[in-house]
């Protein structure tokens, strides 16, 4: 798999459905077979990865909503997540 | 609600099946799980099953596309926010049907194949079923649900499964059950036509392996020895009333699909009491949940929360008992039995198999 560039436009793959659980107080990344309990900042970049958004645009979301981040740690935390995100196809990725 | 909620829902909308697979699992007198519960009751069924917080329906049967209210009681699974599945043969689809279960809220659908070849297939499903699997795997694709396939192993098809895997792969499949037969319902009957000797178990196992490495991140293979020569029981849903609730076509709600065939139930349904109510509190529910009912020597076992005394009903079929300790397990003072019918299946010739049995 070729390393997540911020050119890249990620979309919830279709077998996935992202929803929040009352009962378990906890946003969910349901597929077939299971369930993905997604910790915060999981739950963050996913929900924002719409299938237009390019990974630089996500990251300047994210960026955006928690100012206090430094900028290039949460752009490596982002990639990372998305990296364990499309290993478990949990999302898609489309080079544009 | 204090008890955590189920995981899933396995709502089994009807018995009725084209098929007749001799490895049926559906109980075998099955005109006693009628009248179906109708529409509203199952869509009632689905609120408070998405309210007390389960995350997935498995709309199963018999064949739910039998029922011409799918598309209703989908429509009311999504809406409470349920996660789709939708296992099926496949036969009867149509295109437009598929659409219309894709508009209704389907997320995915679990397509049986019984062989790669369409002659053998159709000879073990009874019926001329084949040829449509493969036109519904497109449909289901291009409407934009997930798909995947699922194959029951047994001893006519094991030799098999490099076909049935690159069958799968063909169709374009994300996901594939390799799901070695348990012996419930028609399966038991025919147990000794069914069961795979050791030699071609370990074949399989070696296909099935080397897929798996090489379609990573293409196809997800799932591969399960059979209890009946792994000599350690299956953890059976998990535990009993832990994660899994069924509801059968007649309402009857069960901490498992074949726990109608135990001795003792209550056997309560959702006309009656309201999912929630049942279980929590539902006799039946109650009955072999946690620890507490478990004897020697399941009782002392280090591994009595992770087997969980194993399957409820092979113990019932083996010794007679459902709270003994599953006989697939080697330290069950009954795993003898199970040894000299795998035995028995390991040397002998197979009597031939029989198709579903649906009275008795």
């Amino acid at each position: 798999m070729s390393a997540i560039t911020d050119d890249d436009v990620l979309a919830l793959a279709p077998r996935v459905r992202v929803r929040w659980d009352e009962a378990r107080a906890a946003w969910l990344a349901l597929v077939p077979e299971g369930v993905v309990v997604l910790n915060d900042s999981a739950a963050e970049v996913i929900r924002a990865c719409d299938g237009a958004r390019t990974v630089g645009a996500v990251i300047e979301l994210l960026s955006a909503e928690h100012p206090e981040a430094p900028r290039e740690a949460l752009s490596d935390d982002v990639r990372s997540v998305l990296e364990r995100m499309l290993s478990r196809r949990l999302v898609t990725r489309r080079t544009s | 609600m204090t008890r955590p909620p189920p995981d899933a829902l396995l709502a089994e909308l009807t018995y009725r099946c084209p098929l007749r697979c001799g490895y049926c699992s559906n109980p075998t007198g099955i005109v006693r799980y009628t009248p179906e519960l109708s529409t509203e009751a199952w869509a009632r069924v689905m609120a408070d099953a998405g309210a007390m917080g389960v995350l997935h329906a498995h709309l199963s049967g018999g064949e739910p596309l039998l029922r011409d209210d799918l598309e209703a009681i989908v429509g009311a699974a999504r809406g409470a926010g349920l996660y789709v599945n939708l296992i099926t043969s496949a036969w009867g689809l149509t295109e437009a049907r598929t659409r219309a279960l894709a508009d209704a809220g389907v997320d995915h659908v679990q397509v049986s194949v019984q062989d790669s070849d369409a002659a053998r297939a159709d000879a073990i499903a009874g019926t001329a079923a084949h040829a449509q699997k493969l036109l519904a795997a497109g449909w289901v694709t291009s409407a934009g649900m997930a798909f995947s396939v699922n194959a029951v192993l047994h001893r006519h098809n094991l030799d098999r499964v490099g076909e049935i895997i690159a069958l799968a792969e063909s169709l374009g499949a994300e996901r594939l059950e390799l799901a070695n037969t348990q012996f419930h319902g028609s399966a038991w009957e025919n147990r000794a036509s069914l069961l795979p000797s050791r030699a071609q178990l370990r074949r399989a196992s070696e296909v099935a392996r080397a897929a798996q490495e090489r379609l990573r991140g293409v196809m997800d293979i799932l591969w399960v020895i059979p209890d009946w020569y792994a000599d350690l029981p299956r953890p059976c849903m998990d535990g009993w009333g832990r994660r899994f609730v069924t509801v059968a076509p007649d309402g009857t709600a069960l901490p498992c699909p074949g726990a109608h065939g135990l001795p003792g139930m209550a056997l309560e349904s959702v006309r009656d009491r309201s999912l929630p109510e049942l279980w929590e509190g539902g006799a039946d529910f109650e009955r072999f949940r946690g620890t507490g009912w478990m004897r020697e020597p399941c009782a002392s076992c280090e591994r009595r929360e992770v087997d969980h005394g194993g399957c409820r009903c092979q113990a019932m079929a083996l010794t007679g008992d459902p709270a003994r300790t599953d006989p697939a397990c080697a330290k069950s003072p009954d795993h003898d039995r199970l040894v000299s019918l795998r035995r028995e299946s390991d040397e002998g010739e197979a009597p031939p198999v029989l198709y579903r049995i649906t009275r008795r």
